[in-house]
């Protein structure tokens, strides 16, 4: 059995998306976004979170015929 | 603007042979001679254009061809919406020059056939998000209030220009709240419209599934009269909506009587400035004199809607704007490549998690508005911030009191309406919601609210100084 991997820290995780995006910010705006990182995940989970969107459709349209 | 401050009126003023066309444009640039560049409205302007369609629009009047309340109307447009007088920029280095070469976007095409007169481009944030960027090559747009302050964003130009005099109306766009901000700090009135009930093709894209064009005006009555043009399906954009148009005019009967207005002050989201309350409860007594009945109610999902709509407007347009992201990062001013690029930082999970939150969102405020025919909420909770404390990587400390993002994220059409000012002299605003496509019935609550006040006529007088 593998034991989990610890939750990344703010850094290396905005560092890791942003790499995988290819951008590449500056120093003072990776240190704002990483600052801002966590309370963004906490709203994020707050969207799982609600229970009546449990078997909601999301609000996007699709169509076979572009 | 020589004495006319609403399009109804200077409507009603060159078919009673008072004023011309010409007389309204030639103001609208001597107003726009005298406060710019202290404003920082335009972008670009088309003197020569705008001058010589106000000449055929006043020789069309003489020889008995009206097209319509716009006839002969100067009207200027947020530089992200394709006109074919010249370039689109959306204030950017980075909007390749060649984008939309075709002439007008069909919501401009609308309006010319309905002989407005566009007299120039608009400032904008860039590509329609963030804040100026005083390193960029663009004008800083400074509200007519306090030009200490910003007019709010994106349709800064369109905003502030306004109540400026610099013309009677114009257009915005409104993914976040980018028309009902600069109305609320700028004292103006702005419709977010429903979802597809403008096309917005020809516009440079910063949402796909948020974005909406919409009329800007001093009154609820003025932003009726352009929608009436501007409304309706066109095949350049699949998200239009091929419903019915409202007689929005008509619906415009000032009588408030029996309907249901539910009121979420939205005190628990944080703090306000001091002056709000009393701005607030003396614009809802407006409305209870008008024939109103009020009801307290509070937005469902009210945070989770605002989160949707923020994680669909980065992913969206980051989306758009990657290849460049990656590629031009710098060029991008400092406000929109903070905002954009934030869309990498969500999963495709965070993005359709979202919109499932958005599906449930309509769905309980359709529920909510079957118990009430409308919902008013504060626009904003503090008036304009200074331009010095906008900061583009704490965005949202810069733009504290803000309530716009949920009706994006619901679609629903919104109003922002002043309501009156601060002690400093800023404006202050409430915004009308009401159902999908109800559009006629947001505009009338607004009619019936400036039937009974003045707050959308008061002129600025900017000082004639560019601050330091």
């Amino acid at each position: 059995m593998s034991t989990p991997s610890p939750s990344p820290s703010s850094q290396e995780a905005v560092q890791a998306l942003l790499g995988i995006a290819g951008i590449t910010v500056h120093a003072d705006e990776e240190a704002a976004m990483v600052a801002a990182f966590a309370a963004q995940r906490t709203a994020v989970a707050a969207l799982y979170a609600v229970p009546a969107v449990r078997y909601e459709l999301p609000a996007l349209t699709w169509s076979a015929i572009p | 603007m020589e004495g006319y401050l609403t399009i109804a009126d200077a409507a009603a003023g060159l078919r009673a042979g008072d004023v011309t066309s010409r007389e309204l444009v030639d103001a609208a640039f001597a107003a726009a001679d005298q406060w710019e560049p202290l404003l920082g409205v335009y972008l670009q302007r088309f003197d020569v254009e705008a001058r010589a369609a106000a000449a055929v629009a006043d020789a069309e009047l003489t020889s008995g061809i009206d097209r319509g309340p716009l006839h002969g109307i100067p009207l200027g447009i947020k530089d992200i919406i394709a006109t074919l007088e010249g370039p689109t920029t959306a204030q950017s280095l980075v909007l390749d020059p060649e984008w939309t070469g075709d002439g007008d976007a069909p919501v401009v095409e609308r309006l010319r056939r309905g002989g407005a007169v566009m007299v120039g481009k608009t400032t904008t944030c860039e590509f329609a998000i963030g804040f100026p960027d005083a390193e960029k090559p663009f004008p800083i747009p400074r509200n007519p209030w306090d030009t200490m302050t910003w007019p709010g964003g994106s349709s800064s130009g369109t905003g502030a220009g306004i109540p400026a005099g610099l013309f009677l109306g114009g257009l915005g766009s409104d993914t976040g709240g980018s028309i009902r901000i600069p109305a609320a700090y700028c004292g103006t009135t702005g419709l977010k419209a429903t979802f597809g009930r403008v096309p917005k093709a020809g516009a440079v894209p910063l949402a796909y599934t948020l974005d909406g064009i919409g009329p800007m005006a001093r009154s609820a009555r003025d932003c009726a009269l352009m929608l009436a043009v501007m409304a309706g399906p066109h095949p350049d954009d699949p998200t239009s909506s091929d419903r019915a148009v409202d007689d929005y005019v008509a619906a415009l009967t000032g009588d408030l009587r029996g309907v249901r207005i539910g009121v979420d002050r939205l005190v628990r989201t944080g703090d306000a400035h001091p002056d709000m309350e009393g701005l607030v409860e003396d614009a809802l007594r407006v409305l209870v004199d008008a024939g109103a009945q009020l009801v307290d109610v509070e937005l469902p999902l009210y945070d989770e809607l605002t989160t949707a709509q923020f994680i669909t407007m980065t992913a969206e347009s980051a989306a758009y704007h990657m290849p460049d992201l990656q590629s031009r990062w710098s060029d991008y001013g400092a406000g929109a490549r903070f905002f954009v690029g934030g869309g990498a930082l969500f999963t495709a999970p965070d993005y359709v998690q979202a919109q499932r939150i958005r599906r449930l969102g309509q769905k309980l405020v359709r529920e909510l508005l079957t118990d009430v025919d409308f919902v008013v909420t504060p626009t904003s909770t503090w008036p304009a911030p200074t331009l010095a404390s906008l900061d583009p990587v704490d965005p949202m400390a810069s733009l504290r009191g803000l309530h716009t993002q949920y009706w994006n994220a619901v679609g629903n059409p919104t109003l922002s309406v002043p309501i009156g000012f601060t002690a400093e002299g800023l404006p202050m605003s409430l915004q009308i919601s009401g159902r999908p496509f109800a559009d006629a019935d947001v505009l009338a609550v607004g009619d019936a609210f400036q039937r009974g006040t003045d707050w959308h006529l008061r002129a600025p007088q900017p000082a004639l100084a560019v601050p330091a």
